[in-house]
């Protein structure tokens, strides 16, 4: 229980952190006349009430990556089931709440295009993953050479 | 001093060695300490099928969970222990027996090499064939234990 508290709290803190950055980086890049925390002032104008249902969708990603983020902990889990399941529930969680933020429309063009990019990161992160422990277990190999 | 050896078929139990004297001097305890401790070999109390043995811990080659019970592997047979791993690795010397995971200890002496398998699992492989997984949260303690 106390771990899912601090994994709310801190997956919470990151995703409000990051979202708030990443709308005042684009309400500045794309000039607009008030600050624009997500697509949502479409349908709520400028009111508090916008902004604060972004700030909720953004606490949910952070949530939503903190607890995918616990498979990595999994030991008895290879790393290609440990980036599948990752990847599962990012992708399963994390679409609607991007689609409820406005990020893309919901049609099939930029449906397929976000899964393709969203399989690309994930094989790099496999690779990623692969090549760095192949990389300490050859360490770990050279050192127990040294030791006979 | 003069140094005997008894030659002897039909004794059972560990060789021991005895000092003959008149009187226990200074020199005579010094060296009874001596003998014992360049014959003390480090073993562990182990059971198989309820009977209490103690097994040498050079010869063990891994100690593991298995269902809620641990056991140790030795070259040719298995045994259940009464400790828990985390006692174990504090009792065991640590220049030899590493923990690779949250349920298993193994023997360094008897490891051949280490591997990651094309689904990115974490192996240990020993000198007898055998192998097992280890986690890849261990690695860079294993590391430190094996550049002691």
């Amino acid at each position: 229980m106390k771990k899912i508290i601090r994994l709310v709290i801190t997956g919470g803190i990151i995703g409000s952190f990051i979202g708030f950055n990443i709308a005042i980086f684009c309400s500045l890049f794309f000039k607009t006349a008030y600050f624009v925390p997500s697509s949502l002032y479409f349908v709520l104008g400028h009111s508090p009430f916008a902004v604060l249902i972004s700030e909720l969708l953004w606490i949910l990603i952070g949530v939503v990556f903190a607890a995918a983020n616990r498979v990595f902990s999994i030991e008895k889990w290879s790393i290609t089931r440990q980036t599948i399941t990752h990847f599962l529930i990012t992708y399963i969680l994390f679409t609607p709440i991007a689609v409820a933020c406005g990020w893309f429309p919901l049609n099939f063009h930029y449906l397929f295009w976000f899964t393709v990019e969203f399989i690309a990161i994930y094989i790099i992160i496999w690779f990623g993953c692969m090549i760095k422990t192949k990389y300490k277990i050859n360490k770990l190999n050279e050192t127990l050479k040294q030791n006979k | 001093m003069k140094v005997k050896i008894h030659l002897n078929r039909e004794m059972n139990g560990d060789p021991y060695a005895q000092i003959v004297t008149n009187k226990i001097t200074p020199a005579i305890d010094m060296l009874a300490d001596s003998i014992r401790k360049i014959s003390f070999t480090p073993t562990l109390i182990a059971y198989k099928f309820g009977r209490k043995l103690a097994i040498p811990v050079s010869e063990i080659i891994r100690i593991y969970t298995e269902n809620k019970i641990v056991v140790c592997i030795t070259a040719d047979s298995k045994y259940k222990l009464r400790s828990r791993i985390y006692q174990l690795e504090n009792i065991l010397p640590k220049n030899i027996f590493i923990r690779i995971s949250s349920s298993e200890i193994v023997n360094l002496n008897q490891v051949k090499q280490f591997d990651l398998t094309a689904a990115g699992m974490f192996k240990v492989m020993f000198k007898n064939g055998n192998s097992t997984f280890a986690s890849k949260r261990y690695i860079k303690k294993i590391q430190e234990a094996l550049s002691r």
